[in-house]
């Protein structure tokens, strides 16, 4: 009866020394674990495992043939270092998904536990679809939800329950030629979400998943297809925690987002995986008529991420933003950024990016807007401000502005500064440490993409500067 | 005739053809071989690189242009050169302290004001620097600011470079003056390869206007130049370009400054000639309190296209510089500005800023615009902007109104949006040539 109050105690001494939070694993109790590396045999095993109808299972085997013909990006990070034959592609860790609470099992409930699940649901948060190692193990959908029609399940109940809807979309906004990991997604993909929200329903409240790495050595790779109707609105978060490991991860996701004329759709993403996981992942959304897309893209863990979720302005007056917020600290490079393809008249986008560089880490913003011709009347603005809290640490900046169209008003601006003296001296003198004054300017400087947080969120993001910022800052 | 058929080709028969006739010394006959050698382990880019992914060289074939265009003898009197070089020397009510042409590598004219000469000024064909002041341009002559193996252009110009301008300020000596260089491309699908090497000595001050020119504006041709530009301690440097050449020139240029301590260099360029032309300036900010400033003018119509890919580099700290561009483009003309401000670990207390401006007067043009910041500093003040968009109806109508045409109105508002770049080129008979040059194709 001890154990639980002493793991406690550990973990909590732990958190005290600055190691990463989240950095407890519980014995590995997977049930089905596929063999390391990766060939047909694999994927075939996996569309196997799921049950999977013949169209998928031959989009994944063409998807490998694509993962294997590409070559590696040369740009952003330096991703040459993973080994590709050294992970786990696919790891299922219970038989069956769990439609209630009481049908997770008790070890997995713990870790939940941990990352304030259950609290989440007390706190009448929709649905809560988590993803624990490759499959969902728990799921639940308020009522009212499912009386209006929303759909809120993973993409292997999507192929079961809605096999239409799923051969329709899958794969449509991002092909599995669109990138190297994208394809590699496509081949081997477990878990994520599929949402669906009829014409003319707004869901209220936000859609949650947590999404969470377990087994070491074990890739990541879930698939989220999100399509919202006719003026239809959502909002959906994805937060993840990652137990720190001592060999590398890779987390690899798609996300599709499909907003139909007048839809309105909001996709906020906090990641927080622990600084030897490579997280490169693909996200587009493509925005009909008078559709609104937003984006809200936090990225403070990870050893690598590459990642630019993207919004392809498809009709008229559609609208798309994008809010990036990245922390890199030490041994960490935050390569994030955002795109718009203006290709329809009157639309108008706005990217908001704020970065934070500390303790020699690397902060990246990479973007593209693009007007195509014949989109007349597009408007975009972005935004870029940087911070570095030290010498050692790295900023830059790569916006590309394509413009093919003279009826547009394209604005690109950034900066790059430190802390002001003046601003510290000045808390300091209110009596707050250095360590205090710096995280609060930190915490002023993104409180753009804080506000636009849910309130759990946004406490959550705040603690998590604090837990960046502790011990440091010269 | 076998012989001259090589010379006529790019090919190590013509490089010994062409350092033999300007009888030049063993050492740069020398180098041009070594340059030649590096050509030759050099391939043109492929077009994945960052700066080469936006100009497409596939069509271009070198083998089409003659790498040798005939001599031309000197002029003995300033009367004797043609009209069209008078018409281009002229710089509205602006007298000059010296003056070089120069035509497909061969110096048709200089002089330099006697009091300039006194003081050691030396200003000239780059020839005659290679014959009478060897050591200056050994030392500086495609060594730090744009070394010869930088990619396969710059080793085929150091190979075959033929023509260009030679100024060395010694220290203390202020020109008040400008100097000015006239290059003309006047032989039909000739490779135009001249060079400029400018030595500004410690606590000096110049002033070099420099304008490119083609006989016509249909003449076909390849520019492969470079620009060098070595301001010591303390100097203070103003260069002005006006690329003006033929509307069916090719040209790729290499062009560098590299600055000392507490030099100061105002570096203006107007593009508006060429078919394509990639650019590639930068500023070398290498020891502290040395600054530049840099504006650029790009007006591109027809299917012009004019890619610049601007670095301002700092390497010291208490370094500044600032950029400003601003294209302007009709018809289906394309223009790419890529500008990247690097502050390396060592450049604390600095500050760059960027600003970058398009202008689209119509559909079918392109404007690309990247503006990259690369910070490994953390005690900086770094900054860009830009901006691509049209004329502003509302600005138009008000003309109008006010009793202009459409087209007079988009002129007047043309030219003011190029007015605030214009106005800091620092020879105001330079400003007016440009003022002209653009209104003549609106």
């Amino acid at each position: 009866m001890a154990t639980p109050t002493a793991q406690d105690e550990r973990v909590e001494v732990r958190a005290l020394k600055g190691e990463y939070q989240f950095g407890f694993h519980d014995l590995d109790q997977s049930v089905f674990r596929a063999k390391k590396g990766l060939d047909r045999e694999i994927v075939e095993q996996i569309s196997e495992m799921k049950g999977e109808p013949q169209w998928m299972r031959d989009y994944r085997l063409r998807s490998l043939e694509i993962f294997f013909q590409k070559p590696l990006p040369t740009w952003g990070g330096d991703v040459a270092a993973i080994d590709f034959d050294d992970i786990y592609y696919y790891v299922k860790p219970t038989q069956g998904e769990g439609r209630t609470w009481e049908d997770v099992p008790e070890n997995i409930k713990k870790t939940f536990d941990r990352l304030g699940i259950p609290e989440a649901e007390r706190k009448f948060l929709a649905g809560v679809g988590a993803q624990y190692d490759s499959e969902v193990v728990y799921h639940s959908l308020k009522e009212d939800l499912e009386r209006l029609g929303v759909i809120f399940v993973s993409p292997d109940q999507a192929l079961r329950e809605y096999p239409d809807l799923m051969q329709e979309y899958f794969g449509t906004v991002i092909p599995p030629e669109d990138n190297k990991f994208a394809a590699l997604n496509t081949a081997v993909w477990s878990g994520g979400s599929f949402i669906y929200v009829p014409p003319g329903v707004t869901v209220d409240v936000p859609l949650q998943a947590y999404f969470r790495i377990n087994s070491e050595n074990m890739g990541q790779f879930e698939r989220t297809l999100i399509i919202v109707d006719e003026d239809a609105q959502v909002h959906y978060v994805e937060g993840c925690t990652a137990p720190t490991y001592s060999s590398e991860s890779l987390h690899s996701a798609v996300v599709e987002i499909i907003c139909k004329p007048g839809a309105r759709v909001r996709y906020t993403t906090i990641q927080n995986w622990a600084d030897n996981v490579y997280n490169l992942v693909t996200k587009r959304a493509v925005a009909y008529k008078e559709a609104t897309m937003e984006w809200v893209d936090g990225n403070l863990g990870s050893k690598l991420t590459m990642k630019y979720p993207s919004v392809y302005l498809r009709g008229e007056r559609a609208h798309g933003e994008i809010l990036s917020i990245a922390f890199a600290g030490h041994g960490q490079h935050q390569d994030a950024g955002g795109k718009v393809v203006h290709g329809a008249p009157h639309t108008s986008s706005i990217i908001t990016s704020k970065s934070i560089s500390k303790d020699g880490g690397r902060s990246t913003y990479r973007g593209l807007v693009k007007v195509t011709n014949g989109a007349k009347g597009a408007r975009s603005k972005v935004v870029c401000d940087a911070l570095i809290l030290d010498k050692e640490s790295r900023s830059d900046t790569y916006p590309v502005m394509e413009v093919d169209e003279a009826e547009v008003s394209i604005a690109h601006e950034a900066t790059v500064s430190r802390i002001q003296d003046e601003q510290l001296f000045y808390l300091m003198s209110r009596g707050l440490s250095e360590t205090e004054a710096s995280t609060m300017i930190v915490n002023g400087f993104i409180e753009p993409l804080v506000k636009e947080l849910p309130m759990e969120y946004a406490v959550e993001m705040n603690r998590l500067i604090e837990l960046q910022m502790e011990g440091s800052v010269g | 005739m076998a012989i001259s058929t090589r010379v006529q080709t790019l090919s190590v028969e013509a490089v010994e053809a062409l350092s033999a006739s300007k009888h030049e010394p063993t050492w740069m006959r020398d180098r041009r071989l070594a340059a030649w050698q590096t050509s030759q382990e050099l391939a043109l880019p492929l077009g994945t690189e960052e700066e080469w992914r936006r100009t497409d060289l596939r069509g271009l074939e070198l083998e089409h242009y003659l790498p040798l265009p005939p001599q031309v003898a000197a002029v003995q009197r300033r009367e004797a050169l043609s009209a069209f070089f008078v018409e281009h020397m002229t710089l509205p009510e602006t007298p000059v302290g010296g003056l070089v042409v120069y035509q497909d590598g061969s110096a048709l004219w200089q002089t330099l004001d006697d009091t300039l000469q006194s003081q050691g000024v030396i200003f000239c064909a780059l020839d005659m620097a290679v014959q009478h002041h060897a050591e200056l341009v050994q030392t500086h002559f495609m060594t730090e600011a744009v070394p010869v193996a930088t990619s396969k252009f710059t080793a085929l110009h150091g190979a075959l470079w033929n023509g260009g301008t030679f100024l060395y300020v010694p220290p203390r000596i202020a020109v008040q003056l400008p100097l000015q260089a006239l290059t003309a491309h006047m032989t039909a699908s000739g490779m135009e390869q001249s060079h400029i090497l400018l030595i500004a000595d410690q606590q000096s001050q110049v002033t070099l206007v420099q304008e490119e020119v083609s006989g016509s504006a249909d003449l076909p041709g390849l520019h492969n130049g470079v620009v060098e530009l070595y301001l010591k301690a303390g100097a203070q440097v103003a260069y002005l370009q006006v690329q003006n050449w033929s509307r069916r020139l090719w040209g790729v240029s290499y062009q560098r400054a590299v600055l000392a301590a507490d030099s100061q260099l105002c570096w203006a360029v107007a593009a508006l000639g060429s078919r394509l032309h990639w650019t590639a300036q930068s500023v070398l900010l290498r020891e502290p309190g040395s600054g530049a400033h840099l504006y650029g003018l790009v007006f591109a119509d027809g299917r012009q296209h004019l890619d610049y890919q601007t670095r301002q580099d700092h390497l010291a700290p208490h370094t500044e510089s600032d950029l400003l561009f601003r294209s302007a483009l009709l018809d289906r003309a394309r223009t790419v500005l890529r500008g990247v401000v690097h502050l390396r670990p060592a450049a604390q207390q600095t500050s760059a800023y960027q600003s970058t401006h398009s202008l689209l007067l119509s559909d079918k043009a392109r404007a690309d615009a990247l503006p990259i910041l690369e910070i490994e500093a953390d005690d900086v003040r770094c900054k860009h902007g830009s901006t691509t968009g049209m004329v502003d109806d509302e600005q138009v109508f008000y003309l109008m109104s006010r009793g202009l045409s459409r087209q007079e109105a988009q002129r007047m508002i043309v030219q003011g949006f190029f007015e605030t770049v214009i106005t800091e080129f620092p020879v105001e008979g330079v400003q007016e040539k440009i003022r002209l040059a653009i209104e003549s194709r609106i």
